[in-house]
């Protein structure tokens, strides 16, 4: 029943699909009683070794899909399939069963290091919780990982998260994450707060350990050179939908979907042949997700936008070799 | 005064900051030259020593922390380190505007927008309660706020983010300064909304003459926007030109090395970045030599020893480096 | 990609500028120190019997046998006055103890859990407030009789929904940080949690309040005792040898004054010392 509504974009054909998820939405209650779609209706997967980054504005609930992902919270409706097992329905014992296979780094590195407890200790933290493993072995794996993520265990081992800085806490951040071997690891802005010097340092990080640790890896990020810089494959999010997903190359090189090329244009370049490149690309703010407009949720900023936008809500279809885009008069 | 005079000067400034870890010698010996109505892009990362050094032009931060270890800041006559707090109120916000990078903190949350424009109007033009409302409705229009006669009555929490930065611009421009001081205004913002704003300053500040200070630590920001460039490191300015050949042809190590750690757009997916290892010195206790030395590749012996002074390169450009860069474009 | 040792003990810094601040810290500390001090070991120090009575030698001065003089049935002040101490402290921290157990308790659970239990939790503490504290102690004394531990339970219940309010509040903020979140993501249990990542947070915030509540519960229990409602007689309490000798206060200033000296340093050196906690405590906050 579920194949014959299933996205064009879903690969469902790929054996090696790690994480498919299919339609999530994500409903929160404001105190005012009303309701908020963060996200409305998404739907992606990614292939086995594949980086897929989700970018997109504040408010555009990116954020929310990496959460929902991990449950926490569980997403409102849709369906996640981690490794072919679907996650929805889980007791909350197979729910803390499969935490492994998929773990996250969060964006503010200070914040999500509890500042009681010493670097050995966070970073043991993982295998304590999955238990079976005597203390010996986990503090060798500890010691292993945080050399793996650049740090040297003999100088960090007792320190306090606040003794080091925002880069090297994001470190240990990734150590916790990667010292249960996971499949799958959720970045949510893990550069957005370090200093550009810093930042390249966690990229360059976090490629590696791709290829040392076999990971796939679904990229949380509002900066679209740091998402073209790290993905194979981006997806673009506004107002809690998809607009366009493609390989990086094609998405950077051929946008389609007019907030997409938008996005593209408001970025600053410090290229010296760029010459003043600064202006406005669209008008307005992001509208709020507690009132969406009818049809494409763009069409208020778009400068395409026609009556049929207002009318008839784009879905996803495609324009060219893996790459889709929701909207009636794309960029071609 | 001289037409040739400089707008703002600053003579080897320096302002040490008192902190639970020691003395921080936040702004460390920094000479700088703005001329009116040109855009200075002030570069670096967290800790440099940019946001001291602008609250520092203002005289924004408390003696209880501030430790003037001494320079001068000339402006329009006048020494504003030697000057009292009196007369620094009266360059405040009249001929000195600033605006911060989070908006929501910087307007007063329990007031109206457009009373918190009338405030700065009263206070420093002496306008009457209806000039002045009249004059903040106008102000906002002119900084993009549409319906603005109806978004007056507004208070802060009410509006975007975006919208907040342009009442904070509105704001600044009430009292028509001769030099607006930008702290990261666009950090906060969206990619979308911060090129709107960006055009905006843009805009006003042709419009109006005025210079500005831009601080960012965005160099794509600064690309587009300055006429010069200084980067800052550790407390000191270590390379300042014109943006273009300073961003083609950085001479000082550190900004080469920053232009190169940042991906950009340009670039092919996974193009392996150049990261600057290690981190900024404490600046309780800085290195004795070039402070960028610990992490710098071309570093040598004497590097180490000896802090390099700022020294003019020709055609507008200064930079502080015993090894510099060769020119390339050249 | 790894950083040199040199670069990473450049991070450790302590500047010279304490000097005032430790003194702030220091006295009232040696005072508590010693306050504690004497009252544990009351019965073994050198000092008169303060039970014994010498009715021909009532309201001396202050001289070298009697630090204090005497009062008016001619017992020591000054050994009375340890004992009366013992009782404050006694109470002060028993109280607070029985709050903090109990209030922070409920304000973790209520922060963390939110929702219904919050809702249930602080409605209970609401109406516990919402009584005036000394007319509830003295109800809750006047209707079951003085006793040490009724004294420490009655002013314990007290401090409840303060010590509620607070542990909620940090624990409010707390479950928002991402190590929460993080802990949840590796699997962890809300009870883990709980120990593990909310509670070692809480202690600093909890402490530092516990110093000044402890104050405030020895005033309280002085002023339960003046009103003869706390710890029965012959047990001298603090407020009640001020109670019984205000009468003599002209001709015997030292009967009163000397409890009320020994309150009065007590009292200072835990509000002193506890702003102190909690200004190095905010500070390292800040420099975290």
């Amino acid at each position: 029943m579920r194949d014959e509504v299933r996205p064009a974009h879903l690969r469902g054909d790929r054996a090696d699909i790690v994480l498919s998820v299919h339609n999530l939405t994500k409903t929160f209650g404001t105190p005012s009683g009303a309701q908020v779609q963060a996200v409305a209706g998404v739907s992606f997967d990614i292939a086995a070794g594949e980086t897929l980054g989700l970018v997109g504005e504040s408010g555009c609930g990116k954020t929310t899909v990496g959460r929902a992902l991990i449950h926490l919270p569980p997403p409102s409706s849709g369906e996640v399939v981690l490794e072919g097992r679907p996650m929805s329905g889980l007791s909350a014992a197979e729910l803390r069963a499969l935490r492994p296979r998929l773990q996250m780094v969060f964006q503010d590195p200070i914040s999500s290091l509890n500042p009681k407890h010493s670097i050995a200790d966070i970073v043991e933290a993982p295998l304590v919780v999955l238990g079976g493993i005597d203390r010996r072995r986990r503090q060798e794996q500890v010691r292993e990982m945080l050399t793996a993520v650049g740090l040297d265990p003999d100088i960090v081992w007792n320190r306090r998260p606040h003794e080091l800085s925002g880069g090297q806490c994001q470190r240990v951040s990734i150590a916790r994450a990667l010292i249960l071997r996971p499949r799958l690891l959720i970045c949510d802005e893990p550069v957005s707060s370090l200093d550009v010097s810093v930042q390249a340092q966690i990229l360059n990080l976090l490629e590696d350990a791709k290829q040392r640790f076999g990971l796939t890896m679904l990229f949380v990020a509002h900066d679209l050179a740091v998402v073209k810089n790290i993905s194979d494959r981006v997806a673009v999010m506004y107002l809690g939908r998809i607009c366009e997903i493609a390989p990086s190359a094609q998405l950077y090189g051929r946008a389609a979907h007019p907030y997409t090329a938008a996005l593209l244009a408001s970025v600053p370049d410090p290229a010296p042949q760029a010459k003043r490149r600064i202006g406005r690309a669209i008008e307005g703010e992001i509208p709020s997700p507690l009132d969406p407009p009818s049809g494409c949720r763009f069409r208020t900023r778009c400068p395409k936008a026609a009556p049929v936008c207002a009318a008839d809500e784009p879905v996803l279809r495609p324009i060219g070799p893996d790459h889709f885009v929701a909207c009636h008069f794309p960029n071609l | 005064m001289n037409i040739a005079d400089p707008l703002l000067s600053l003579r080897d400034l320096k302002s040490y900051l008192r902190t639970p870890r020691g003395l921080v010698r936040a702004v460390d010996g920094v000479t700088l030259d703005l001329a009116a109505g040109r855009t200075l892009g002030l570069v670096g990362e967290s800790g440099c020593g940019k946001s001291v050094l602008a609250r520092s032009i203002l005289g924004l931060l408390p003696d209880a922390i501030l430790q003037k270890a001494g320079g001068e800041i000339r402006f329009g006559g006048r020494d504003l380190r030697r000057s009292t707090e009196a007369e620094l109120r009266k360059v405040r916000g009249r001929e000195i505007a600033m605006i911060f990078q989070d908006p929501m903190t910087s307007l007063n949350p329990v007031l109206k927008v457009g009373p918190q424009i009338e405030q700065a109007l009263r206070l420093h033009l002496g306008l009457r309660r209806t000039e002045a409302r009249e004059r903040a409705v106008d102000l906002l229009d002119q900084v993009g706020i549409p319906a603005a006669r109806q978004r007056a009555v507004s208070y802060p929490h009410e509006l975007s983010g975006g919208m907040r930065q342009r009442v904070m611009i509105a704001i600044a421009l009430a009292c028509d300064p001769k030099l607006l001081i930008a702290d990261e205004p666009t950090t906060a913002l969206d990619v979308t909304v911060q090129a709107q704003i960006l055009d905006l300053l843009q805009e006003q500040q042709a419009r109006r003459g005025m210079a500005l200070i831009l601080i960012t630590h965005n160099l794509g920001v600064v690309a587009g926007m300055a006429d010069e460039v200084a980067v800052m490191y550790a407390g000191r300015i270590v390379e300042h030109g014109p943006t273009a050949a300073l961003l083609a042809d950085p001479r000082m190590p550190y900004t080469a090395a920053l232009l190169r750690s940042a991906p950009r757009l340009s670039d092919p997916p996974h193009t392996r970045l150049e990261a600057i290892t290690g981190r900024p010195p404490v600046l309780v206790d800085p290195p004795a030599g070039c402070r960028f030395a610990p992490r710098c590749a071309r570093s040598r012996e004497d590097c180490r020893r000896e802090p390099p002074e700022i020294e003019e390169a020709g055609t507008g450009r200064r930079f502080a480096c015993w090894h510099p860069l060769e020119l390339a474009h050249a | 990609m790894t950083l040199s040792v040199a670069e990473r003990e450049r991070i450790k810094v302590v500047g010279p500028r304490r000097r005032w601040g430790d003194l702030l810290v220091a006295l009232p500390a040696a005072w508590l120190g010693v306050a504690v001090l004497a009252a544990v070991f009351a019965p073994l120090l050198p000092i008169p019997d303060p039970f014994r009575q010498a009715l021909l030698r009532t309201l001396q001065p202050p001289s070298a046998v009697h630090l204090l003089g005497t009062d008016a049935l001619g017992r020591d002040v000054f050994a009375r006055s340890v004992l009366g101490l013992r009782v404050s402290l006694v109470v002060g921290i028993g109280s607070v103890v029985f709050g903090l157990g109990i209030g922070g308790t409920l304000g973790l659970v209520a922060g963390y859990f939110r929702g219904r239990t919050d809702l249930w939790i602080s409605a209970v503490m609401t109406v516990i407030l919402s009584f005036p504290p000394l007319v509830l102690a003295i109800a809750i004394m006047s209707y079951a009789g003085p006793s040490l531990a009724l004294v420490i339970v009655a002013l314990g219940i007290l401090f409840v929904p303060a010590f509620a309010r607070i542990a909620r509040a940090n624990t409010l903020s707390l479950a928002e940080r991402e190590f929460v979140l993080a802990a949840r993501a590796m699997g962890m249990r809300d009870l883990g949690i709980l120990m593990q990542e909310v509670l070692p947070n809480l202690v600093a915030p909890l402490i530092a309040y516990s110093m000044l509540m402890v104050a405030v519960a020895i005033i309280g229990e002085a002023a339960l005792s003046f009103l003869g409602l706390s710890v029965p007689p012959p047990q001298p309490t603090l407020g009640g040898m001020i109670a019984a000798e205000r009468a003599n206060l002209l001709e015997a200033p030292w009967a009163v004054f000397g409890p009320a000296l020994f309150l009065f340093l007590t009292i200072l050196s835990l509000n002193v010392a506890g702003d102190q906690v909690q200004r190095r405590l905010d500070q390292r906050e800040a420099a975290l």
